[in-house]
């Protein structure tokens, strides 16, 4: 009983690196890409958790994401939950899917997130369509494989002491 | 709702997790949240509370590449060195920012002389203020800088940089204060065309390097490549200052309202340093803010933005700490 608790803090810890890594400031010309951090973490969490993360944990990390980022305030929160409920919904199915459908699964899921954003922005009145607003998604998916390896090699150092 | 349960029981919360009724109801919540916060129905207190909450974070998250910062500076140059010139840069960027007023107002002299008399000195007390070093949503047409409450800032005062017009100060917490830029689609500007002195309001397009006017009128005398200076209506800016330059003017015969394009001056999304300016004793009865709903996009270019929903701001300790 005492293993499964550790391993939640350990995620709950690298949630807030995550959304630290999302303030730290980038080059101008790197911004566009970085990888949404926070997002990869929660789909690793619902994928190899030994529970699921709860809906209400996202929604308030969300929120506590728009304060910290100054964005539209439920605007994360928003993105997160769907990303939650898509990832309770189907993560049995993806566990033990190859490495390359697990990747596409992850654009997929990130995909959908940015569509969220799209939509906000668009009823904002801006003009949210360039390529940029794609970019995350597709670094998302490709740094995946890096950050499961990654991830599951942390889970089993922290789970051996 | 421990897994093994989960795996066999086709309970409120099936085999496939969360309830599709709590998915709803927290996705009702956020649009909700999203919508009040576009609507700007948070009012300031809250907001500078959990703007005062997560600023420890954000100095945080800034310290490390102020260090960096700090330290490269000092491989590169000597204490006294980068003390001048940081005094150097800092009198540069008011001297810049006084210059352009200067020149707008002489101009304007030529113009308008018996209507000058109105308008007060020149002086304008400002402080300099440096952004945080941290990285916000790309899409939320904000900063924050280092200065807050403490040091005499407020929501609405106006922030510029050496270039123009920044935006102003959106909320105001003890250390810190975020600006809303002139690009946000919330933010909306009375502008003039220096040329001609025509009247317009540049609103924000969500893209930093554009600014639109939407409400020129079809025959209006505005061309690519002029001024537009703040006019000073609504209060809140003060005249004179350079916001953008006409990009491009597109009258289509259809329609009664040309669409005009302009480029912000200010380096909105590369700027380090800024100015917070002050406003002058005179002017600071309670103003009206200048955001307005989007919606309201097609108000007659005689209207001024005025829907404003935030209480109009009563601290006025402001012009105590001055420079």
């Amino acid at each position: 009983m005492n293993a499964p608790r550790e391993k939640q803090s350990l995620f709950y810890m690298l949630l807030g690196l995550g959304l630290l890594l999302t303030l730290l400031p980038l080059p101008d010309n790197l911004e566009a890409f970085r990888p949404p951090w926070v997002s990869l973490l929660l789909i690793y969490m619902s994928l190899q958790g030994s529970r699921p993360v709860s809906l209400g944990f996202v929604f308030l990390l969300g929120l506590l994401a728009d304060i910290l980022l100054s964005s539209l305030i439920g605007l994360h929160a928003l993105q997160w939950v769907v990303l939650m409920f898509l990832m309770a919904k189907f993560s049995s199915r993806i566990r033990f899917s190859s490495p390359l459908r697990q990747m596409l699964t992850v654009f997929l899921l990130l995909l959908n997130e940015r569509f969220i954003l799209l939509w906000v922005l668009l009823l904002r009145g801006e003009h949210g369509l360039d390529f940029y607003l794609w970019v995350p998604a597709i670094i998302g998916a490709l740094i995946w494989p890096i950050m499961f390896v990654f991830l599951s090699r942390l889970r089993q150092l922290s789970q051996r002491n | 709702m421990s897994p093994s349960i989960n795996r066999n029981s086709p309970s409120l919360f099936t085999r496939n997790g969360f309830s599709t009724a709590r998915l709803m109801a927290y996705c009702l919540a956020a649009v909700l949240l999203m919508a009040l916060d576009q609507r700007g129905a948070y009012n300031q207190k809250v907001r500078a509370s959990l703007a005062t909450l997560v600023s420890p974070v954000q100095m945080l998250v800034s310290l490390p590449v102020e260090m960096f910062e700090a330290i490269g500076k000092n491989l590169t140059a000597r204490e006294d060195l980068q003390t001048t010139n940081q005094n150097l840069e800092d009198r540069l960027l008011r001297q810049q920012v006084k210059l352009s007023r200067l020149s707008t107002l002489e101009d304007e002299a030529r113009r308008l002389r018996s209507l000058l008399g109105a308008r007060s000195g020149l002086r304008v007390n400002t402080l300099v203020a440096e952004l945080l070093h941290i990285d916000l949503d790309p899409y939320s047409h904000k900063v924050i800088v280092d200065r807050g409450q403490n040091d005499g800032v407020f929501a609405g005062m106006v922030v510029l940089d050496a270039g123009g017009v920044m935006g102003q100060v959106d909320i105001a917490s003890p250390e810190t204060a975020e600006i809303i830029l002139i690009s946000d689609p919330d933010h909306a500007l009375p502008v003039q065309v220096a040329r001609t002195g025509m009247r317009s309001i540049a609103f924000g397009t969500g893209d930093t390097s554009i600014l639109m006017l939407p409400n020129v009128s079809i025959n209006a005398d505005i061309k690519q490549g002029d001024l537009l200076q703040t006019s000073g209506m609504g209060q809140l800016f003060p005249a004179g200052y350079s916001v953008a330059r006409v990009m491009s003017v597109e009258r289509s015969p259809g329609h009664p309202f040309a669409r005009v394009w302009a480029r912000p001056l200010a380096r909105l999304d590369r700027a380090r340093e800024v100015l917070v300016l002050f406003p002058e004793k005179k002017t600071e009865k309670p103003t009206e803010g200048n955001t307005v709903d989007s919606a309201e996009d097609n108000t007659e270019s005689a209207a001024l933005p005025s829907a404003d929903p935030k209480p109009p701001e009563t601290d006025t300790s402001a012009g105590s700490d001055n420079r």
